[in-house]
């Protein structure tokens, strides 16, 4: 039923160095991604979202260290035997270890950074950035840096390259595109502009996007539009997607499944029905009482507290300080993955069997219910 | 765009209208006369004023003296050599200082240029150790033609390669103007590269720093791309304005090391007229170092709207 493996982040682990101090953000990622599905991956500011892709990107801001763990891509066989040596394959320890999946895997974190660029970087996983009024070269057209981003592989040459970017404009809806390649970034609205970097990023037919929260620096109405839009290409070019997002409301319009995140680990993974009918770990229950909905009486509910600051590793569960349901081992011990069903699970205290059970809040479980009948629609819409 | 040249070039005009009108009542305010001197008696000094016309009124002799200058006329000099228009003591100046400053601006720029775009290079993100070594030199060679002035370099230079080993003429030489003046052109770039390397490794390591550099190089741009499309010209909007600026101060002619150098240039012949007291040379001097100034913001805002598309379109200056 599943589709094959495209990429998988085994126990990540990365941290800052500055002069002063070192900050862990990233203390054991685990994530697998599959073909033709949307991850989406949730969490607060800091959780270490971002810094997670970027790992897999090769872009990690300067004084970031990569402690252990591997990024692997599983590619369609012509990786193996077209693009010429594949360095850092997968398989010194254990050849054959990875058969089930196909022995392709190339960890991206040990292969040659040039190599990565050539082959990975825009070509097989590309990236859209927040904010997209920042992400465009100010003094260059929008034609010439999609011709730019094109020809950057090789995929197309000469007159091709313009065709081609026509062609991308008007995949991401934009009128009239032969005009608006002459023009420059600052003519377009920030709707516009993240449309054409979505085209850009599209421009080498990769298997993967990555979307670090593609709407957030956008305006409330446009945002819908641009979700729709991702949905839209994901289905018709079949993408794997993994899509940041702080917020849980715009998750159930786009995913399959979801990764909530908190102080540099994964709390909770599940399929976007096992998170949001369902939700077991209290730091998910938060979220999903922080979406504004029709439910909901009296004030916008907030998480009291804020997220640790990873100068020191946290003793115990890092979000036990702000749970008001922590259980005194909560403050001693690390909790670890729980397995709910085959689909779903969750790091928390309180899915030890030995743990008193817990009920979700009662206004939680009024939410969930009015979140249900809107999550069903949209997966509902998107099979 | 044309809207806005237009508007940029009324300005400049009206600009050099107003310079001219303060220096004018500057030149009057000031203590003493063209003819301070103890040998003349009292008539003997009215004579010679109402023979420049200087007894006529302040604002007669300032319309006459606009009306002169569209002609090209300055005046003549009171003092440093007499009678002689002071049109031809410029016109006869300007040339040397200028190719001098100007070969400095060549010759700092590009070496700025080259040293900033090392220097950003060497600490982009993902540079290593070396790089912040690379960059650290460069640097301190920075602070050094900063920190030191030009004229210990002209001094230095003029001992060694020409007193010492006789590479180069001691002295400017109107048959060797090139050889000549290279000492002069060489100390005088120094500072001028010193700056612009500051300025280009500041621009350009903001603009490697910058999102649409991290998106160029998520999506697999090399290095040599993102060098040409990317960080030159959005790093040279600012460096540009510090390079007008130097510009100006170069073509003004540098004082001292004309003086080292004895070169025949306009900033030796600003410092004699001040102290001879001599008019018409210092405000005539004074309009062209406006006037080079006022050209050249023109200029660099003719520059601004074509590396910067949004002033272009905008129409606003910077």
């Amino acid at each position: 039923m599943e589709n094959r493996k495209i990429l998988e982040i085994k126990d990540l682990d990365i941290s800052f160095h500055s002069t002063t101090e070192t900050v862990h953000a990233i203390r054991g990622v685990d994530l697998t991604l599959r073909q033709g599905e949307t991850i989406a991956l949730v969490g607060e500011s800091g959780s270490g979202k971002s810094v997670t892709m970027k790992a897999v990107m090769g872009i990690l801001p300067e004084g970031a260290v990569i402690n252990k763990g591997s990024v692997i891509y599983y590619g369609p066989d012509d990786l193996k035997n077209g693009s010429g040596a594949a360095p850092g394959k997968i398989g010194n320890a254990a050849p054959g270890e990875e058969q089930s999946d196909g022995d392709n895997g190339v960890d991206l974190l040990k292969a040659d950074k040039e190599w990565v660029r050539r082959n990975m970087r825009g070509r097989r996983i590309a990236m859209v950035f927040q904010d997209p009024m920042t992400s465009l070269n100010p003094t260059m057209t929008i034609g010439g840096q999609l011709s730019l981003a094109i020809s950057s592989h090789g995929e197309e040459k000469g007159y091709r390259i313009k065709e081609r970017a026509v062609e991308l404009l008007r995949e991401v809806g934009i009128t009239e595109p032969e005009r608006r390649m002459k023009q420059y970034p600052h003519e377009f609205s920030g709707g516009m502009r993240q449309r054409i970097v979505i085209a850009m990023a599209l421009s080498c037919n990769p298997e993967i996007l990555i979307c670090d929260e593609p709407t957030t620096a956008l305006d409330v109405t446009i945002q819908d539009r641009i979700l729709e839009l991702i949905v839209s290409l994901q289905q018709k070019l079949s993408l794997s997607v993994i899509f940041i997002t702080h917020n849980l409301g715009v998750v159930a319009k786009v995913a399959d499944k979801v990764c909530v995140m908190y102080a540099g680990k994964v709390v909770e993974k599940g399929t976007v029905i096992d998170v949001f009918y369902d939700p077991r770990h209290p730091y998910t229950w938060g979220l999903l009482s922080a979406i504004p909905g029709t439910g909901l009486k009296g004030d916008l509910y907030s998480i009291p507290g804020t997220p640790p600051y990873l100068s020191k590793d946290p003793v115990g569960d890092a979000f036990a300080p702000r749970n008001p349901y922590a259980l005194a081992i909560d403050f001693k011990a690390e909790p670890p993955m729980f397995r709910i069903s085959d689909t779903h699970y969750a790091a928390t205290w309180l899915l030890d069997e030995r743990a008193p059970k817990v009920k979700r809040p009662a206004e939680l479980e009024e939410h969930i219910k009015e979140m249900r009948k809107e999550v069903a629609e949209y997966v509902a819409l998107r099979e | 765009m044309k809207k806005y040249m237009l508007k940029k070039f009324i300005i400049s005009i009206v600009t050099l209208f107003l310079v001219v009108f303060i220096l004018f009542l500057l030149m009057e305010l000031m203590p003493g006369s063209p003819f301070n001197n103890d040998k003349l008696t009292e008539d003997q000094r009215e004579m010679l004023e109402a023979a420049y016309g200087l007894d006529k009124p302040v604002l007669y002799r300032f319309l006459i003296y606009v009306k002169n200058i569209f002609r090209g006329d300055f005046g003549v000099s009171y003092n440093l050599s007499i009678n002689t228009p002071v049109s031809l003591m410029i016109s006869s100046r300007l040339p040397v200082s200028m190719a001098i400053g100007l070969g400095a601006m060549a010759l700092g720029s590009v070496s700025g240029l080259l040293l900033g775009f090392f220097a950003a290079f060497s600490h982009a993100p993902g540079s290593g150790k070396y790089g912040k070594i690379a960059d650290s030199v460069c640097m301190a060679i920075s602070v050094i033609g900063l920190s030191v002035p030009s004229y210990i370099f002209a001094i230095v230079m003029s001992y060694f390669c020409g007193f010492r080993w006789k590479w180069l003429p001691l002295l400017y030489d109107f048959r060797k103007p090139v050889t000549s003046s290279l000492m002069a052109v060489i100390s005088l770039s120094i500072f001028v590269a010193a700056v612009i390397a500051r300025y280009t490794r500041d621009e350009a390591s903001a603009v490697l720093r910058s999102d649409y550099v991290l998106f160029a190089i998520s999506q697999g741009l090399s290095n040599g791309q993102i060098l040409m499309k990317y960080v030159i010209r959005n790093s040279l909007m600012g460096v540009i304005t510090v390079m007008t600026m130097l510009l100006v101060g170069l073509l003004t002619g540098s004082l001292v090391t004309e003086r080292i150098f004895s070169i025949p240039g306009i900033g030796f012949l600003m410092s004699s007229a001040i102290e001879a007291n001599d008019y018409n040379v210092v405000v005539a001097l004074s309009f062209v170092f406006a006037s080079i100034y006022v050209t050249a913001r023109l200029l660099l805002d003719l520059l601004y709207g074509i590396i910067d598309p949004r002033v272009r379109v905008s129409g606003e200056g910077r």
